[in-house]
Formats: C-alpha cells, structure tokens, sequence
C-alpha cells in the first residue's frame, strides 16, 4: 500500500524520538518501571526500553508525530538489537521491545486513522519498524594496533538483525526502515537477515527502505563510502526507497540527495537534522521548523523528494512545518537507474563499466597466491604487513580491481581471506576499488563476502557439481551483493572449445537470470584463457577459440560481462618475460576488440602492443591467433634467442619498480616533507637515509629538508590548517628520521638535534610533577626547528640552569601545574636574576596566568618574562623574541601590559568589598541537620582497594577535559561536532579510544584506592576527624567578599555537624606508576604523540576512579541512589568531595593531614612532592562531605585578619600560608 | 532567595557605570531564574557586583561595530573568563580578564 502511495504524492515521516523523550525528563524509575525494577545496572537513557516501561509516553509522541502531518511513524527501536541491548544486560528482552514497538506504532496509525475517518478527511498512516546501525562496526576495528580486528562480525550482525527484525513484524509495522547507516557492511548483514526471512517465509515480506547517513562535509559514511558506492553496496536489497538522514542539516544533504537520484530504481528519502548541533537552542539543534521546511520545500520543488521527514533535534512542529509545506507537491518521479545498463561495482568509492564505454578493467592478480610466489611466501610466514603493500603496488599500478586468493594447501584460506580483507579495509588508498574473492571453495568464498562492505566479485562458481549447487550459490552471492565470476565449466568439465564455451555461458546465464534473479550486468564469464604454444597441436586454438567465444557470449547473453585469467596464456614460455609480456598484449589487443571486458593481469607484465619489436609480435599473432601450423614452433626458437635479454630485465619490470605511491615519485626533499606534514612513518627511514647520502653530513639533513618539512608544519598549524594531534604525529615522523641520524651524529661526535632556530631548555619545576602541557610545547617548538632540552619533571633549579649555560640556551621555560609551582618559578627567576641571565623565561601551566607572572614574577628578573597560554602560541612569542627588529616593540608591549595588569591588581585589591571575618562566621547559613537523619556507614575506618575495574571505571570517564589538553575546545561529545575541530576531535576521540582499549584489554593501568570514612567533630571553621585513638585536624577558609543574592558565606566545615559528632570521609586513588611507565615505552619509540596520549588517559582514570569510588562510598554510608553514568559526571548526586588546592580548600598543604590520616602512601604508593603535588601526577585526592546541603563554592578573596587567625589554627605563619593557598 | 536586593545592587551599578542604556533594558527585563542563576554566579565568584557591571559595559563597547550578542551570551562569556582562570582569577579585575580572553580567544560564532 505503501508503494501506491509514493507514487501518488510525497509522504512525511516523523521526526526525532529522543528530543521528545528528553523532554519528559525520565527518571531511572521511569526506565525501569515495575519489570526491570530490581535490575542490576543503570536503564536510564535506554529509550528503547520505554515501549515496555512507559508505553503511555512513546504511544503519545507517535500520536503528536501523527497529528502534526506525518504519514509514516517510527518505531522506538533505534537500539532494538541484542547487540545495543547488550550495554544494559538487556539481550533477552529484545525480541519484547521490538513486538511492543511495533504494536504501539501500529497503534498509533491506526487510532489517527479512525480519528480522519471521523472527521471526513480519512488518511493512510504507517507503522515502519526502525532499524539501527548497532553500536559495532564490521568494516572497521576499534584497535588501530590491530586493523584486522573487528568487534562484531557479519554473522552475529546478521542474528541480531534477524530477531530484531522478525519482533517488529510480529509487531505489526507495516514497513522497515534500516537507517543511520553508518558502516555499509553493518547494513549489509541487516539485508541479508531480511533476504533470508523474505525467502524463508514470503507470506511475511515487508516492503524495505534504507537511509545512509554522511557524516560529514567529505561527503562519506563513517566507514569511508560514498554515497554512490553506498548504493552500489545495497542495491541488491530490493529496496523500495533509500536517502539520507542524521548528520546533517537539510543544507547540505543536497549533492548527496542530487549523486542518488539519478543512481537509484527507487523513492528518494530525506530526513535530516534540525542544522548543526546548537547547545543554546531548546533542541539542541540551531534550525527552526520553518528553516528547515523553507530548505525542503525547495528540495521537493526541484523533484528530490519522495519521502521526507526529520531527525535529530526535530519536533513536531517542525514535522507540521515540513508537511505544510510540501501538501500538494509533486513526488519525484521513480525512474530507471543510469546504471541500469552498467556493471556497478563498489569499494570505498563506485567502479561503473558500462559496455558502450569500450573500458577494459585490469584486475590486479598479485595478491593471489597461485599468481605470486612471493604473495604465497608472504602470507604462509604470516607477514601480512608486507602482502598488504603488494595489494598497494597493485593499485597504484592501475589496477581496477583487486584480485584475492589464498588456495594454497600449507595456507588457512578462510582464516587468511578475514584477516587479508580486513587489513585492506584499513587502508583507503587500496579498500577504494572493489575487491574480487577468489576461491575454488565456496566456504572461503563466503567468509570473504562476510567481510566485503562494497560490492565486490566472486570468483567464482560454476556447474562442475550440477545445477542445484550452481543455484544455491548463485542466490547466497545475491543476498551478499556481489556480482559473479561463472567460470566456463559443467558437469562434464571444462569448456576447451569454443562450442563448449559459448555453450556452458549460455545454459548458466538462464539459469541466472531466469532462475537465481541475477542482474544481467553482475554476470562475468570466465571462458577458460588457457594454454598455448605447449608443442601439442590440439592446444593451438586455445587462445583464439576464447577471443571468439567472448563476442558469441556478449551477443547471446546481453549485459553480461567476459573476463579471462590472462597469464595463463603464457605459461608455457615461464621465466621468459619478454615473450609472455608480448603474448599477453598481443592477446588483449584481439580479445578485447571481440569483446573481453576485463581480465587478470599483472599490470607489471603487460608492454605497449606498439612498442613490440615487430618480429617478436608478429610471431606471437602468429600463435594467438593460430594462423600457421609452424606458429609456435617459430616462437619457441625466436623465445630461445631473446632469453637472455629477457633474464637481464625487462622495459615493463623496470616500470613496476619505478611506479610506487604519487607522492613518493616526488623528489626526496618534497617526499620528506610529505612525510612529516602527513604523520608518515612508513618511509621516513629509507628518505633519510636517502637525504643523508645526499647532503654528506647527517646534520645537514636535519636542518636541511627535515627542518623545512617541520617549518612547513609549523606553519600549518599556525594558519590553523593543522591541529595540534596533527602536529604531534608530524614530530613522531622528525623524531624517528633524527632518531635514524643519531647514530652518524654520534659517529661524528656531534651534540645531537639542531638549533636551527634556537635552544630551548625546558622543565617541571621542583615540586611539580605535570608535564602534559610541556611536552606538548616541546613537540611544538620542534616541530619548528628548535634544539629542546627537556629536563622533564620535578626539576631543581640549580639543574635548569646549569644545563643553559652549557648549551647556550636562548629561552628558558619553566612549566607547572599546581600553585605551589608558581613560588617555586619565582625562585628560578630570582636565582637567574642572581646569576645575570639575560634569556627570555617563558612560563606556563594551569595556573599561570598573564596576571600572576606580571604581578608576583615579572619584577624578580630584568630580562622578558612571558606567560604563554597556549602552545599555539610559543613560536610566535619565541619568534619576534629572537627577531632583532620585532623584539624591541614586542618587549616594549609586554612590559607596557604587564605594568597596566599591575597597576590594575593594586586597584582591585584597594576595592575589593570583605565582610569581616566574624560578621562571614554569623552569615553561614543554617544547614537542616534534623531534615536529614544522621548515616549509617557499613564501616568506620580505612580500606584499601588494590586493583579497581578497569573497564568498569572507564565508563565513568568525563571526556571533555581530555580534549582541553589538546588545546581543543568545546564540550564532549558535541566536540565531536565542532565546525572547525570537530574532524580533529573525531579523530583524536577514536585514537584515544583504541587505546583506552588496549590498556583495559592488557590489563596496562593498575587503578588503586585508600578511603577512609570517620566520625568528626566541628571546632569552628576547623575539623577535627578520629581515627581510633588519633585525631586529625583539618583547617579551612571561609568566604568573604560580599555577596549580593542569599547572604551566606561558606567554609567546608559548615557541612559538617556544630555539635556532636558527624560523618566524613576521605580518599585518595591512583593510576598507578605505570602510567609513566607505559607513556615512556611510546616516548623511547619516538613517539610522543602516543605517550602524551597515554598520561591524559591516565589522568582521565584516575579522575574516573574517585568518581567511581565516591560512588561507592555514598552508597557505604547508606545513600541510596540511581543516577546514571551521565548524571554522576555531572556531580548531579548528594554530597561533594572536594580536593586540596582547588577552590573550596585552596590550601595545597593540608594534604599532609589527608596523608597522615589515610597513610596513603603506605597504602597505594602514592607520595607527595616538596610542593604537595601528588606522584604518581595521574592521582586525585580529597574529602567526602555527604550533608544534601554541600556544596562546591570558590573562597574567593580573604582578609588578612583571616589569614592570620588561619595561620593562628594551623600552627603555623601567615606567610607559610600564602606559599601554600 | 529575595533576588530583589542582589538585582537592584546590580542594576544600580549598571546605571552609576554609565552603562548604555540598551544594556540596562536588556537587564531589567531577565526573567526571575536567569537573574537568580546570575546572582548566585556573581556570588560564588571572586568578584564583586560592581566588577560585573563594569566588565558587562566592557563587553557592551567591545561589541561596538561587532555582532551583538545575546545578554545571556555575555554572561555566560564572563563565567567562563571567571571559571578558565581558576584561583588566580582574583588577581585581576574581572575587565582586564575579559579583555585578555576577548583579545586571545575572541567570541566564536
């Protein structure tokens, strides 16, 4: 019914699901309803689930889709598959979800229907069952270590897909909807299941529409497709539409929507997002409904549209938007494919052959182990790393699609054809051309279609074992996608003769056609290209009897395609090159003139027909095309005097040699260059070495090409056109050519590295053990020709300068985290004022700021004292610093800002408004102690957790400060969206991912966790917490400056009860010293990149870990809770637990009381430095407040009558005090 | 919490700054949660109420010839300059450290 409609008029599918959800505001009771209440993990935000939990609530949202003019609603089944399911321990009820989804919706249609009918205006609606992408990916791995990895496979996508599928049919709906598709190959196997069940049981085929989302502006899947190769993937579904949603704004759907059309046999879709992700609007996303409609109003007016709709952050007023505006519009009408009469194949990217376009397709045969011994030798010693840069040669050799075999006896086919394909799918530069299977075995055959997300060939079936084998396989190769090779065989053997070609082709073409429903274009005969010139008479027409088959095939089979294994000509001239490359040209000159349309050929042995020495081709016409009965006598003698020429090398050889990579063709300053602004590693050795012959000193090739490739960098990433990711892979490239340099360095006594633009000698300060930020202006300053010194972490300042008088250094940074650091920088700068040092400091880390080094450090040393802010920003600075034209005015400007932020610190301190000390005492504020009765912890004292869940603390991950160490701004996960660094952030996120992996998979971290819960009393703003027979106190400040709104002024300890005693808690967890451990095995391997990676991991779990173990406390003293993962991130729970040193408790120094108490040192190793900086850095520490009232809050400015009456409590002086605050 | 007085305080530094009187308007007519969220903001903050005003003009000017933004932009551009900087915030009035995250960062469209 539905296809009747699309014919008639545009129908209009609903809009986004989870904004509606969103908007009642579930509460994790509200997931779980009655049936999932005692479930044992979170269900919040599994909306899916709601269909059973709170049916009312989804059955509204389809009514409001509906009554807003929606012809077609979706079920609740995004996540509808036992493998989304699996994130919530939810598989079993899959099958449930799916039957009340499609109940409801159904439902829904029909009640709006009873309603139209009513009023006299009756109307169709429709139930489609929507279907997901999963969360798994078949065509990619998660494991950038291990390409060929893949965490969901084909066979376990399609079970998934099938139960899914056969729930919301038993639902009722009255279509399905496969979309958001992200990875073809996930779609693929969702194609399959639904072929399967068509063909098992036709009485329950539903009509089928697919939707394939672009994820970005490069115009492709995630998985790397184009939308024409997409739809070349999927067109074998039987689709009654296909189109775009999600990702994008209607916008810039358009060229997408504009390649389907004339593509497609089928309705066009089209439901975008409301625009790109806008976190201000109401939805979340920036395009109103009349925008959006305004947009596909015009897309319908150009004839783009037969169905059309919304999705993300779409509501239904946009959905009443679109449909109003669109009402009476004429459906773009369903057309032919221009492809119809084409062979379509696909990789990343589509290969169209049409007949009349006379194009012959090279297949590539190098990658097969019967056409390459050393292909063989390669995989049977399992080096695939090399067979895959045969499969490279092979496409940049010009070949059109890629030829893959693994038949051998020694060789695991089937395991060989996953792991080979696989490896290929990593890589675009080869995955972009489609892929041939070639087995005699049919299981090796379909362990490669389970791996194939374009549409490949298989190579190849035929009716050696009969008609009814020959069928079945036929079909399966249809559910896949793929086109066929029919070899030219039958139940009596192989075709020879021209008769028995010509005749076997036909009798499998009808069956094909006829009986299999194959595609006349996706048929390809394989007549037999055999042997010639063997010495046996009957072998002598071989190769013309094929060349005459071809044309009688093409002519009696229409659309059907010839292509012939063209080496096998030549067999018997093996080991004379110059011969067989002649024979195979003068071979595909006739045969393709009668029609071969593609063949097997190695590219490399292949020569221009032209070109033939003209006895040579005339002798070998001669045996091709069989015209003499002395042909290949004739040959064989003329073969005989020609070897040795032959055996010294031929013209074509010395070709497949020279033809690498484009870029590598490139002159080697250019390909270093290439190298470095690209990450490269893969030919950064064998260049070098290169450059280093050529220059004669191998620090003329540092400062030569490898410091012009990373000025290039440099200036790249100064423009903004490279990302700071980027530019830190661009230094693992420099580092391993420097690293191939050191050895002749060393030789040459030479010091090492190059001060090409100067000696920058850097440190963590004493005390501080943070070196994130430092290690990335290192691989920045590199990157742009300085000789960095870096001292590392924790480094005295009689070190800092010694090394930079010895190496003359030009700059000094000086780099720190906590602001204990920053007394410790000051020391440095008075120290190098002592000793009369007159290079510019720069400073930099968390807590500097501009003010601070121009207010406290500037006046402690003559020479420029900067704070950089940005990594981004230290060339510039070092730049006009060294410049002796832009150093004055630069200098002049610094000291002018540095005297105005002075001058400004000393105005603000003279207006800054303080309550006194005891009036802020008398304003705390009640806390409603008897509203809350007091806890019952299950446990008073301390308790040490030796190894906390890994992958289980993961999960608790707050990502966007990872992103900020980046220097990539913005909130996770819209980042991941951000116009300008959105692909960087992407790219970095799933680095940082497959890492996360590998250290949860290999065990890498050991998070460990002292916690301690204890009774306490108040004693003013101090408290004073037991432990057995010991007390320890711990000081607080509290708030002063004056407040306009509610007049209270906190200090910690006001959480915590006036009288009697209370309950606190405190802890301390770590990621362990093997953070530094696994980040310098990176680093040693020159790989910073990697190593910077592993330490904001490491600081991530660690931050994770007291999310983790804060909840866990919480719940030890008896709080019960159902937050989400999400929620918790968000601090959206009871109590707090705030750290020393931060705002609420700024004083760094009292986590020596925090350390006393717990013995955390004892407990899990972690220590702290002279400036209380916890080591290992990836720690966090802090106390645990768990009055409902707590709260996080800033001291903010305090009196000097506070900080003497605090220095008073402490014991101590009020200038100890500053140090520490 | 009575948001009268933190909001009068507010508007009457606006208005003893000089502020346009375009800004003012924009401020009177907030609705009651964002004046209750930007009270509470200002007092958790290092600053005072006067600091704001005045780096709220600021901003007003810094906008001359440039895109206006919405008020609630603005503030929570403040915020953000307040939050970026940590403890060492209170070392500089709130003006100068709009300028200087103005100057570096701009304001993103």
């Amino acid at each position: 019914m539905i296809v009747q409609e699309l014919r008639k008029r545009i129908l209009v599918l609903d809009g986004a699901m989870g904004s509606m959800i969103q908007q009642y505001r579930l509460t994790e009771a509200d997931y779980r309803g009655e049936r999932f209440k005692d479930h044992p993990s979170d269900l919040k935000g599994n909306n899916d689930l709601l269909v059973l939990t709170r049916p009312d609530l989804i059955r509204n949202i389809h009514l409001e889709y509906l009554r807003a003019g929606a012809d077609i609603v979706e079920t609740n089944t995004f996540n509808g598959t036992t493998i989304a399911q699996k994130d919530y321990g939810l598989e079993s009820v899959v099958r449930d979800i799916n039957v009340a989804a499609g109940r409801l919706a159904k439902e829904a249609c029909l009640e709006v229907m009873r309603e139209s009918e009513a009023k006299g205006t009756p109307r169709l609606c429709f139930a489609a069952g929507a279907v997901g992408p999963t969360n798994k990916t078949a065509s990619l791995s998660p494991d950038v270590n291990r390409p060929e990895y893949r965490a969901v496979t084909f066979e376990e996508l399609k079970t998934a897909y099938r139960d899914q599928i056969e729930g919301l049919i038993d639902g009722g709906v009255d279509v399905l909807l496969f979309e958001t598709t992200f990875d073809t190959l996930n779609l693929k196997a969702a194609i399959h299941a639904y072929l399967d069940l068509c063909e098992e049981t036709p009485s329950r085929k539903l009509p089928l529409m697919l939707s394939a989302t672009i994820t970005d502006q490069s115009g492709r899947t995630l998985s790397g497709q184009t939308i024409e190769a997409f739809w070349a993937s999927v067109a074998h579904s039987g689709a009654i539409s296909v189109g775009l949603n999600c990702a994008l704004g209607a916008k810039d759907m358009r060229p997408y929507l504009q390649a389907l059309d004339p593509m497609i046999d089928c309705a066009l879709s089209c439901y975008p997002n409301a625009g790109l992700p806008n976190p201000l609007a109401p939805t979340g996303y920036d395009e109103t409904p009349e925008m959006l409609s305004s947009t596909l109003r015009k897309f319908a007016s150009e004839g783009l549209l037969n169905i059309v709709g919304g999705c993300c952050g779409t509501t239904p007023a946009h959905i009443r938007a679109i449909a109003d505006s669109v009402r009476g519009m004429a459906p773009r009408p369903v057309r032919k494919s221009s492809t119809d009469d084409a062979l379509v194949l696909s990789g990343l990217e589509p290969l169209v052959h049409r007949v009349s376009g006379n194009s012959f397709l090279n297949i590539g045969e190098r990658t097969n182990v019967m056409g390459s011994p050393r292909f063989a030798t390669l995989i049977r010693e399992n080096r695939f790393d090399e067979a895959m840069r045969i499969a490279k040669q092979q496409v940049e050799n010009g070949a059109n699609i890629l030829d893959i075999c693994f038949d051998e006896a020694l060789i695991d086919a089937e395991e060989s054809m996953n792991r080979f394909l696989n490896l290929l799918a990593s890589d675009p530069d080869i995955a972009r051309i489609p892929f041939m299977i070639d087995s005699s075995k049919w299981s090796v055959l379909e362990a490669g279609l389970r791996c194939l997300q374009g549409k490949g060939i298989v190579n190849s079936i035929s009716l050696k074992e009969g008609e009814k084998v020959f069928l079945d396989q036929a079909r399966k190769i249809r559910k896949y996608g793929a086109a066929v090779v029919v070899m030219a065989f039958d139940e009596k053997g192989q075709a020879a003769t021209y008769e028995d070609k010509v005749r076997i082709c036909e009798r499998s073409y009808r069956l094909l056609v006829d009986r299999a429903g194959f595609h006349p274009q996706d048929i390809i005969f394989d007549p037999n290209v055999l042997t010639v010139a063997t010495g046996m008479e009957e072998h002598d027409s071989y190769a013309l009897d094929f060349i005459r088959a071809a044309g009688e095939i093409k002519s009696r089979c229409p659309g059907s395609r010839v292509s012939g294994g063209i080496s096998n000509v030549s067999f018997s001239f093996r080991g004379n090159n110059r011969v067989r490359e002649a024979m195979h040209s003068v071979f595909l000159y006739h045969a393709i003139r009668a029609g071969l349309d593609m063949g097997i050929v190695n590219a490399g042995m292949i020569t221009v027909y032209d070109e033939i020495e003209p006895t040579l081709r005339e002798a070998v016409t001669d045996v091709i095309l069989n015209r003499s009965p002395e042909a290949s006598e004739t040959l064989i003698k003329l073969a005989e005097s020609l070897k040795e020429s032959s055996e010294s090398g031929s013209p074509a050889k010395d070709r497949n040699s020279n033809q690498k990579l484009a870029w590598r063709s490139l002159p080697l300053e250019k390909r270093i260059e290439h190298s470095l602004v690209h990450g490269i590693t893969d030919f950064i050795d064998e260049d070098t070495e290169e450059a280093r012959i050529k220059y004669g000193r191998p620090l003329s090739v540092i400062e030569g090409p490898l410091m012009d490739g990373m000025k290039t960098v440099g200036e790249l990433f100064g423009a903004g056109k490279m990302f700071l990711p980027q530019v830190v892979k661009s230094a693992r490239s420099m580092k391993r050519a420097v690293a191939w340099l050191t050895p002749f360095m060393d030789a040459e006594k030479d010091s090492g590295g190059t001060s090409g633009s100067g000696v920058f000698v850097i440190a963590t300060v004493k005390g501080d053990v943070h070196d994130i930020g430092k290690n990335i202006v290192s691989v920045v300053l590199s990157c742009n020709g300085y000789r960095v010194i870096d001292l590392g972490v924790m480094v005295r300042c009689e070190e800092i300068l010694k090394v930079a008088v010895e190496n003359r250094a030009d700059f000094i940074g000086l780099s720190g985290l906590i602001t204990p650091s920053l007394d410790e920088m000051i020391h440095v700068a008075k120290e190098m004022s002592r000793e009369g040092f007159s290079v510019p400091l720069l400073i930099g880390g968390a807590t500097t700021s501009p003010a601070h080094t121009a207010i406290k450090m500037a006046e402690h040393y003559p020479a420029p004292m900067v704070q950089v802010g940005d990594a981004s920003l230290v060339v510039e600075i070092c730049t006009k610093l060294k410049s002796p034209h832009l150093r004055p005015l630069f200098v002049k400007e610094l000291r002018e800002n540095q005297k105005k932020l002075k001058e400004a610190h000393e105005r603000s301190r003279k207006s800054e408004d303080l309550l006194p000390l005891e009036e802020a005492r008398s304003l705390a504020g009640e806390i409603a102690w008897d509203e809350h009765p007091a806890l019952s912890p299950s446990f008073i004292g301390t308790r040490i957790l030796d190894r906390l869940p890994l992958e289980e603390v993961a999960r608790y991950i707050d990502w966007s400060p990872f992103f900020w160490t980046w220097e990539l701004k913005g909130k996770y996960p819209s980042i991941l969206e951000h116009p300008v660094h959105g692909k960087e952030a992407t790219a970095l996120f799933e680095d940082a991912r497959v890492l996360l992996d590998r250290i949860i998979r290999e065990d890498r971290f050991r998070l460990r966790a002292v916690y301690g819960l204890f009774e306490v009393e108040r004693q003013g703003d101090d408290l004073s917490v037991v432990n057995g027979d010991t007390r320890h106190s711990f000081h607080f400040l509290r708030q002063q400056k004056r407040k306009v709104g509610a007049p209270r002024y906190h200090c910690l300890a006001d959480f915590i009860r006036p009288s009697g005693r209370d309950l606190m808690g405190a802890f301390c967890v770590t990621s362990g010293p093997e953070v530094e451990a696994f980040a310098e095995e990176f680093k040693r391997a020159q790989d910073d990149y990697s190593s910077i990676l592993v330490k904001a991991l490491g600081d991530r779990l660690a931050e994770a870990a007291a999310e983790w173990l804060h909840e866990k406390a919480r719940k030890e003293v008896g709080i019960v809770e159902t937050h989400s993962v999400e929620a918790m991130i968000n601090e959206e729970y009871r109590g707090i637990r705030p750290a020393m040193g931060y705002p609420a408790c700024p004083d760094h120094s009292e986590k020596t009381t925090l350390w006393n108490l717990l013995g955390v040192e004892q407990a899990i190793g972690v220590g702290l430095t002279s400036s209380f900086a916890m080591n290992p850095p990836s720690s966090v520490s802090g106390l645990y407040f768990f009055h409902p009232e707590a709260k996080y809050f800033n001291v903010g400015p305090v009196s000097d009558s506070q900080l003497e009456d605090y220095a008073r409590r402490k014991r101590t002086t009020t200038a100890e005090v500053l140090r520490w605050i | 919490m009575d948001l009268r007085p933190g909001f009068e305080a507010l508007l009457r530094e606006l208005v003893a700054l000089g502020a346009p009187a375009s800004l003012i308007k924009q401020v009177a007519e907030m609705e009651a949660p964002e004046v209750r969220n930007w009270i509470e903001t200002i007092d958790e903050s290092p600053y005072a109420v006067s600091e704001w005003a005045e780096a709220l003009i600021r901003f007003s000017n810094w906008e001359l010839n440039r895109r206006t933004l919405p008020l609630k932009q603005k503030r929570e551009y403040l915020n953000c300059c307040v939050e970026g900087t940590g403890g060492a915030s209170s070392l500089l009035p709130l003006t100068s450290l709009l300028e200087h995250y103005l100057d570096t960062h701009g304001v993103r469209d």
